[in-house]
């Protein structure tokens, strides 16, 4: 792995995923698993994917990001909500048509107006809309005053595999 | 068979030295070996057929590539073609850069291919790879981008997925981005491929590229970068020769990304 690194947060029970910097992965199967361990030893009612603040990443990350959408959709009925605000990033995420398997967001902070555009899920649309306004409060809370609630996934595979 | 791991006594210094040079000498040939297959797997180029002239390279990152390409003709006449990025690179993307070729080949050719004349399209092609490759549960992906040139009807029909650039159209002193995305192969389930289409001009290049294109461009950001691909194709005429050079694709070696590169033209000046 490069300058990127991936962390993960529990708050509300909302899992939340942050990649910062250059991200790329060299091993990804390892990751999804220890995600997949996360998810199910922990209540969760949603997954968040915070990549406001990556400058760039790898197409194995990207197939990382997928595996959570599928996961995520079986588990709880209702797609991850990513939020993704540089430029580079937004037209790499449209470029693979993940606009359909995530609820993208692209502004800094939660938008009730920004939301018509979202795909069909489980859920109804007035609860994904408020999951979605939800999960992004709880991005922006972390990313101002709780960052030390950021663990590092790298690491937590280390610790799971020894 | 080569055989290096059976030491039993410990070794000294020099001796692990040594024995890790052997060790290395033998992945270092064994890599090769494998650039060399991709190499020759991989269509003749410059290759003209109906007018048409294709003409490809193909740069590693180390040896091997997840970067592929193919083209030829199809059962009803019409030229098919592809090119593709399978995700990570090395090795494991190399290997699954075979499977995409193979599974390609065998949909269009082999015993079980089922098709009319003409029905045949773009989105079939990458709807059949997609569940394909699922099937293997790889942890891999593949961008791509397909098309069809009809010379009959003088039509070109092309599907993309989840592909970065998009191929480039020059003709008439002008180069454009094509329309069209979809989602990778080898991700989802229900991903669904449409199909676009357009008639060719008489003179024209048209330009597909891997990703790893964009980081030999000098600007600084991945959208600036894309942008300034068509402004190159046109400064070049369109033309495969003077689109290398300005990339400087003709020389590179150890580059940060896979680089291919295909360049199918006609009638250019």
């Amino acid at each position: 792995m490069s300058d990127g690194k991936i962390q993960f947060a529990e708050y509300n029970e909302t899992f939340v995923l942050k990649c910062v910097g250059d991200v790329r992965l060299t091993f990804c199967s390892a990751l999804n698993e220890t995600i997949e361990k996360i998810l199910k030893t922990n209540s969760f009612k949603s997954i968040v994917i915070d990549l406001t603040e990556v400058i760039s990443i790898d197409s194995t990350t990207l197939g990382l990001l997928a595996k959570l959408s599928i996961l995520s959709k079986r588990k709880f009925g209702m797609l991850p909500t990513l939020a993704s605000t540089n430029p580079d990033v937004s037209r790499v995420l449209d470029s693979m048509g993940f606009n359909q398997v995530f609820n993208l967001v692209h502004t800094p902070a939660p938008c009730p107006e920004c939301l018509d555009d979202l795909p069909e899920q489980d859920q109804s649309e007035a609860v994904v809309k408020e999951r979605v306004l939800e999960a992004h409060q709880i991005l922006m809370s972390l990313n101002e005053s709780n960052r030390d609630a950021f663990r590092d996934l790298v690491s937590a595979l280390e610790s799971s595999t020894t | 068979m080569h055989s290096t791991s059976q030491q039993t006594s410990p070794m000294t210094a020099s001796e692990e030295l040594l024995f890790l040079q052997k060790q290395h000498t033998l992945l270092l040939e064994d890599q090769r070996a494998g650039q060399q297959l991709q190499q020759l797997i991989r269509p003749s180029t410059p290759w003209e057929t109906q007018g048409i002239t294709f003409e490809h390279c193909v740069v590693p990152a180390l040896y091997l590539t997840g970067d592929s390409l193919d083209y030829f003709v199809l059962p009803d006449g019409r030229l098919f073609l592809y090119l593709a990025d399978v995700s990570g690179h090395g090795t494991a993307s190399a290997l699954i850069s075979m499977l995409v070729k193979n599974t390609v080949r065998e949909f269009i050719f082999g015993a079980h291919a089922v098709h009319a004349d003409r029905s045949l399209t773009p989105a079939t092609v990458l709807s059949y790879l997609n569940q394909r490759l699922l099937i293997y549960n790889a942890d891999r992906h593949v961008t791509l981008i397909c098309a069809i040139v009809d010379t009959d009807q003088n039509m070109l029909h092309w599907s993309v997925a989840g592909h970065l650039p998009s191929p480039v159209l020059y003709s008439a002193g002008r180069a454009d981005f094509l329309r069209g995305k979809g989602q990778p192969v080898g991700l989802f389930e229900h991903s669904t491929y449409s199909c676009e289409q357009m008639p060719l001009p008489a003179a024209f290049s048209l330009s597909l590229f891997s990703d790893g294109v964009l980081e030999v461009l000098p600007e600084k950001y991945l959208i600036t970068r894309e942008a300034a691909l068509p402004k190159l194709i046109t400064a070049a005429h369109g033309e495969y020769a003077g689109i290398v050079e300005r990339l400087g694709l003709a020389n590179c070696s150890n580059m940060p990304d896979d680089i291919a590169m295909l360049v199918l033209s006609r009638n250019l000046a």
